[in-house]
């Protein structure tokens, strides 16, 4: 079962709910929060990956230890066989990767409606298809969440 | 040796659009990432519809194949849940 949804911020704060932000807040935020960017040149706790294959050598050289990389599986919804073949195999090049530089794969499903959310279990079939480990993944990506927000400074 | 029946799964899904489109457009994307022989063990078949949620089966051991397929159907279908039984994902979902 999902505990824990990222959104974007609407005015409201909800309980599970942790807000995805571009910038950080000026003042302390009263809210759980995470700062996402797709630019691999600005700090983040989340780098938003539209295609591994393009940025995998800036990616070796700029992403700090730590940092969340976030795959979405929005987009795969409209490729073809072989494209959906090359999305799975940067997946599993980026666990690998994320493994051995000290990251975090964080997979979303990059939903903008409640049609396009996925539940845990096809959350657990797309790890499975990569040949990682589900429980395993949800407990590092549990624990990293935690020292994540741990870090923050909030009322 | 007992010829035993082969275990089922049931999953309740939501989606946009008349039901038969919605299972057509599964074991479409099934077949295309798996393969034909890997959709027809699946037996994805649709068991009941009400509104935009639908019931279908298919069988355990080609479930995570299945589930996939689901995940990367477009237009989008999300899982509701999942069951051995149509009774107990009935009682699951009310």
């Amino acid at each position: 079962m999902i505990g824990r949804v990222g959104a974007p911020p609407d005015g409201r704060t909800c309980r599970g709910v942790i807000y995805r932000l571009k910038k950080a807040p000026q003042s302390p935020a009263k809210y759980p929060y995470l700062i996402v960017s797709d630019n691999l040149g600005e700090p983040a706790d989340v780098l938003a990956i539209k295609d591994f294959r393009r940025v995998n050598e800036k990616l070796k050289k700029k992403v700090k230890k730590g940092t969340g990389i976030e795959v979405t599986v929005e987009p795969a919804r409209k490729m073809d066989a072989a494209g959906v073949g090359k999305w799975f195999d940067d997946i599993i090049n980026l666990y690998s990767f994320c493994h051995s530089s000290g990251c975090q794969l964080v997979l979303s499903s990059g939903a903008s409606s409640i049609h396009e959310m996925l539940s845990g279990p096809c959350f657990d079939a797309v790890l499975k298809n990569c040949s990682i480990d589900p429980q395993r993944h949800w407990r590092e990506m549990n624990s990293w969440l935690e020292a994540r927000l741990s870090r923050r400074v909030t009322v | 040796m007992l010829n035993r029946r082969p275990k089922r799964r049931y999953l309740s899904v939501m989606h946009a659009g008349p039901a038969s489109d919605a299972v057509n457009a599964i074991v479409k994307r099934c077949s295309e990432l798996f393969g034909s022989i890997a959709t027809e063990k699946a037996a994805i078949r649709l068991v009941k519809s009400e509104g935009n949620a639908t019931i279908i089966k298919c069988r355990l051991d080609q479930l995570d194949k299945v589930l996939v397929a689901i995940t990367l159907t477009d237009p989008p279908t999300v899982t509701l849940d999942m069951s051995g039984s149509i009774k107990r994902l009935k009682c699951k979902l009310v």
